[in-house]
């Protein structure tokens, strides 16, 4: 594992420096930075974990946003507490409207407690309503270690897989000559997950590119990620593939999947979404900006309850102002050939 | 071995044999070492066909082999140029779960899902049509004169009007594709797109092409690949393209237990075979001696094809591989050290130490210990044996392999067994080519990096660890195969384990008992059911007909094995023998509490399990909680 991770030192030197000097899109939440959220509708979603309830518990932020709790529903659907609306998640048209009338017209999105399924149509209606658009996510403090650890199952994380299927509002029907397909893969610590994702896609191992967090959120986070899909990882020969993106940064992510995806050529991309959710972030956005051809794979897992423990840092990104500032424009709901 | 035919360079054979270890081969690896299997031809006829075949069988090499780029590559050497020489042009489409579940959800009726995915078919496959004819028309450097009419015809199919020529139909096509992905990103039940009727377009198209005077006797096929990956009503949308075809015909590639839907959109109306389709089976093609010999095939042409092996001269696989007969394989555990010290301890008269010790050793071996378990007298059972010899030929025959096991059983020995030998390795296999090819490969690979070199043939010693080796990583990669990897994982895990323990067992267990059934008697629930299902349909679990086979999706009718590429993980016998009883529930407990579950099933042979893990399986041994 370390030959692994020596090797794609170069990449990971890289990723951080280019990180340093992306500043200005994520800050650490802190009592400075609430301020700057005055006023703003705060749509967020309880789940099982104490981290997605953690920031309304904090009197300074609390009282500096207005609450916007969102519950999401069997079949796609959301709904939105403050007007006891009910809308499909795959109706970008119908979800936009939704959402300008709970939240209004500055937001701040907090996806630690929504599934991916939730917060990623929400992304993509939000920045057409909001140019400003923000998002927040809280890290874990802890993740559950297995009951049984195994080399590649050292985290007990997930109840089951309910097997790939689209994230609403991200479906991908073009067809294209599947032979030159690459598969860029957010990792994390579920080497199943990876090695499920890989058997439904069945590349060719040269066009497998394997993203792993790193900076973690904690330090030894981004070895364990390695030991976790290294069976993968040797099976297919993608050691020299790896590359690095910090854990906690979707532009990291945004930008390591582009260079990716400006290497191909013509190539369609395929992101596998099994790495952190600021990591999913980013390929969504990839997905919205990227004017290569890309497809979000998600293969819907089933979290465990009780997956994590504690709340670590928060993290504000201005994701509105990414997407200003690439200056391609986001595709809108509305967007046809 | 006469001389070296291939010249040693370990690196580079290494190098080759990693790139090897990914399953899906690139086009060129596929089309320049595809062997046609003996049912080709039958895929070759004009006839809708199902290839039955689980994963590794070569089912997607020969469908991809099938289509018309595959066949050009197989040709480039025999005159693909020539038109003539092409009886058919198939076009090859791989079943993509992330685009056919877009296609679902409480918005409408699976009716009405049903014709947005047809729909979406008549988009894919006149989008694969305007290739083909793009394709032929440089290819031959003919054009197959498809009138502006017949154009304007098939556009109008999809709702599009003044397509006038191939290029145009393929630019609205693309629009309509990306215009119904926007549809589909935006759901909105009240304002639906325009639909085009299920197969109208395709049958236009291929009516078209027919009608070319360059097509005359040809056949065309639209070859779907890996249906299982289509849901349920989507299934019946193809039967209902399968049924009703008229100029051209399918090749369906399934896995087993994937076709789950027969009926087409008629609910009274289902596809039979032969009526509608020809059935393929791959198990049954290729079963038993016809898979050695396509195996043999198979192997020898891909050794050959890798450079830096140093492979000497040899005619078939069997000369490669070291083969030790189970006598010879009972004297390497120490058999006669073993008896030896028996019969010294046993105070027995000398005319009896010396008649025993002119026995073969295993048979004298079967004496001792079948004399230990029963609490028999040794020495009355002796004479019984020399009395009666024959009453005994038949229990030495059930019991032989066994006795391998036990040879081993409490000693700390690197392997308990060993499995080598061309039959044997194709038998661990399971008629599986893929695990077959991964098996010699690793063979070969551990070999090379041998502490002396590589020495032909291979000695058992390796071929043993690489057998394991294949076990592991086929329970490391099973996780990852479906939804339900996780519970397959724990399921194989709990089996592997008993089967263990019944391996060595001469009392209270049939010899070889590696099977399992469900009592006919209880009604299997949908949990259990759709375990079993998954576990056949990922090639966990084998199965063969029971006593009373009803129907294919009966699970009541079966007896199940694991796939014998686990036994050398496992550390059983991999010959398929004899079978034990396992309860529905037992069944799910050995998912959800396999440590209680497996007791219990032991437990009801009066069996502890209190023997120490074989080495390999000492990382698991939180899960056995030993």
């Amino acid at each position: 594992m370390m030959g692994i991770f020596h090797n794609s030192c170069a990449s990971l030197v890289i990723s951080m420096t280019n990180e340093s000097l992306r500043f200005g899109y994520s800050e650490v939440l802190s009592e400075e930075t609430y301020s700057s959220l005055r006023e703003h509708s705060y749509v967020h979603e309880f789940s099982a974990e104490p981290r997605s309830k953690s920031l309304l518990g904090v009197d300074e932020f609390a009282s500096s946003v207005n609450s916007c709790p969102v519950r999401s529903l069997e079949s796609s659907r959301l709904s939105f507490e403050t007007t006891s609306e009910e809308v499909s998640l795959r109706n970008a048209t119908a979800l936009k409207l939704a959402l300008g009338r709970a939240a209004g017209s500055e937001v701040v999105l907090d996806i630690t407690g929504m599934p991916h399924n939730t917060w990623a149509p929400l992304v993509k209606v939000g920045l057409d309503l909001d140019a400003d658009l923000k998002v927040i996510y809280s890290e874990p403090q802890e993740y559950r270690a297995a009951e049984f650890p195994q080399d590649d199952d050292i985290f007990d994380l997930s109840e089951r897989i309910n097997g790939v299927s689209p994230i609403p509002q991200f479906a991908k029907i073009s067809d294209f000559d599947e032979r030159s397909t690459r598969v860029i893969a957010m990792l994390g610590f579920e080497g199943a997950r990876f090695k499920y994702l890989l058997n439904e896609i069945q590349p060719e191992s040269s066009d497998i590119f394997p993203i792993i967090g790193a900076p973690g959120f904690r330090i030894e986070y981004p070895f364990l990620a390695l030991q976790c899909n290294g069976a993968a990882i040797e099976k297919w020969d993608i050691q020299g593939n790896i590359r690095y993106a910090a854990s906690n940064s979707p532009f990291s992510a945004f930008y390591e999947i582009e260079s990716i995806v400006n290497s191909g050529g013509d190539s369609h991309n395929k992101i596998g979404l099994v790495g952190t959710k600021p990591h999913a972030l980013g390929a969504v956005l990839t997905a919205l900006l990227s004017s290569s051809s890309v497809e979000l794979v998600y293969d819907q897992v089933v979290k465990k309850a009780g997956r994590t423990t504690g709340v670590g840092t928060s993290h504000l990104y201005h994701v509105g102002r990414f997407v200003n500032d690439v200056n391609r424009p986001a595709r809108s709901a509305n967007d046809a050939a | 071995m006469a001389y070296e035919q291939n010249v040693l360079d370990p690196a580079r054979a290494l190098d080759a044999l990693g790139r090897l270890r990914a399953e899906w081969l690139t086009d060129d690896q596929l089309f320049s070492w595809f062997l046609e299997p003996k049912y080709f031809p039958s895929l070759e006829s004009s006839r809708s066909c199902v290839l039955k075949g689980g994963r590794g069988t070569g089912k997607t090499t020969v469908l991809r082999c099938l289509s018309y780029q595959g066949q050009e590559a197989l040709m480039k050497e025999t005159g693909g140029e020539n038109i003539n020489l092409w009886k058919y042009f198939g076009f090859y489409y791989r079943v993509n779960t992330n685009r056919v579940t877009a296609f679902q959800g409480e918005e409408f009726t699976d009716d009405k899902w049903a014709k947005f995915f047809a729909h979406y078919l008549n988009i894919l496959f006149c989008g694969q049509l305007c290739a083909f004819v793009d394709w032929f028309e440089n290819k031959f450097s003919v054009s197959l004169g498809i009138p502006t009419d017949d154009y304007a015809i098939i556009g109008d199919t999809l709702g599009v009007s003044g397509c006038k020529s191939n290029d145009q139909l393929l630019l609205e096509l693309r629009r309509m594709q990306v215009r119904f992905e926007a549809y589909l990103n935006n759901l909105d039940p009240d304002d639906l797109p325009f639909l085009s009727l299920q197969g109208a377009p395709v049958d236009e198209f291929c009516g078209a092409i027919k009608r070319s005077v360059h097509m005359g006797g040809k056949s065309l096929f639209l070859i779907v690949d890996e249906f299982e990956n289509l849901l349920p009503f989507q299934q019946r949308v193809m039967n209902t393209l399968i049924k009703q075809a008229d100029d051209y015909g399918f090749k369906i590639g399934v896995r087993e237990l994937g076709w789950r839907e027969r009926r087409t959109l008629n609910p009274t109306e289902q596809l039979v075979s032969p009526a509608d389709y020809e059935l393929i089976d791959i198990a049954s093609q290729i079963g038993g001696s016809n898979f050695k010999e396509f195996a043999e095939d198979v192997c020898r042409a891909r050794l050959r094809g890798i450079s830096g092996l140093g492979l000497p001269e040899f005619a078939q696989m069997s000369d490669l591989l070291q083969d030790i007969s189970i006598d010879e394989e009972a004297k390497i555990q120490g058999v006669e050290a073993n008896i030896t010290k028996q019969l010294a301890k046993s105070n027995l008269p000398t005319s009896l130490v010396e008649y025993a010790s002119s026995l073969p050793p295993l048979r004298t071996y079967l004496i001792l210990e079948w004399s230990r378990d029963y609490g028999l007298n040794v020495a009355r059972t002796i004479e019984e044996h020399r009395f009666q010899p024959k009453s005994w030929d038949d229990r030495y025959g059930n019991y032989k392999y066994t006795l391998l096991f036990r040879l081993s059983a409490g000693r700390s020995l690197r392997h308990r067994k060993y499995y080598s030998g061309w039959q044997t390795l194709a038998r661990i296999s399971g008629g599986n080519i893929r695990y077959l090819l991964q098996l010699i490969y690793e063979c070969v690979r551990l070999n090379l990096i041998s502490e002396n070199g590589p020495e032909y043939p291979i000695s058992y010693e390796i071929q043993t660890q690489a057998s394991v080796d294949m076990g592991r990583q086929s329970l490391s990669e099973l996780e990852g195969l479906s939804v339900n990897g996780g519970k397959l994982t724990r399921m194989v895990l709990s089996l592997g384990r008993i089967f263990n323990v019944f391996s060595d067992k001469i009392k209270n267990v049939a010899p070889e008992t590696n099977q399992f059934s469900l009592p006919e008697e209880r009604l299997i629930d949908e949990s259990a059911n759709q375990l079993l299902q998954s576990a056949v349909m990922h090639m966990a679990l084998l199965r063969s007909a029971g006593t009373k086979r009803t129907d294919e999706s009966s699970t009541k009718d079966f007896d199940y094995a694991l796939h014998p590429i686990f036994a050398p993980y496992f550390s059983y016998s991999h010959r398929r023998k004899r079978k034990t009883t396992i309860t529905q529930d037992q069944l799910i407990g050995l998912v959800d509490s396999p440590r209680d579950t497996i007791k219990e099933i032991l437990s009801a042979k009066s069996i502890l399990d209190d023997g120490d893990l074989p080495q390999q399986l000492r990382l698991f041994s939180d899960f056995y909680d030993k």
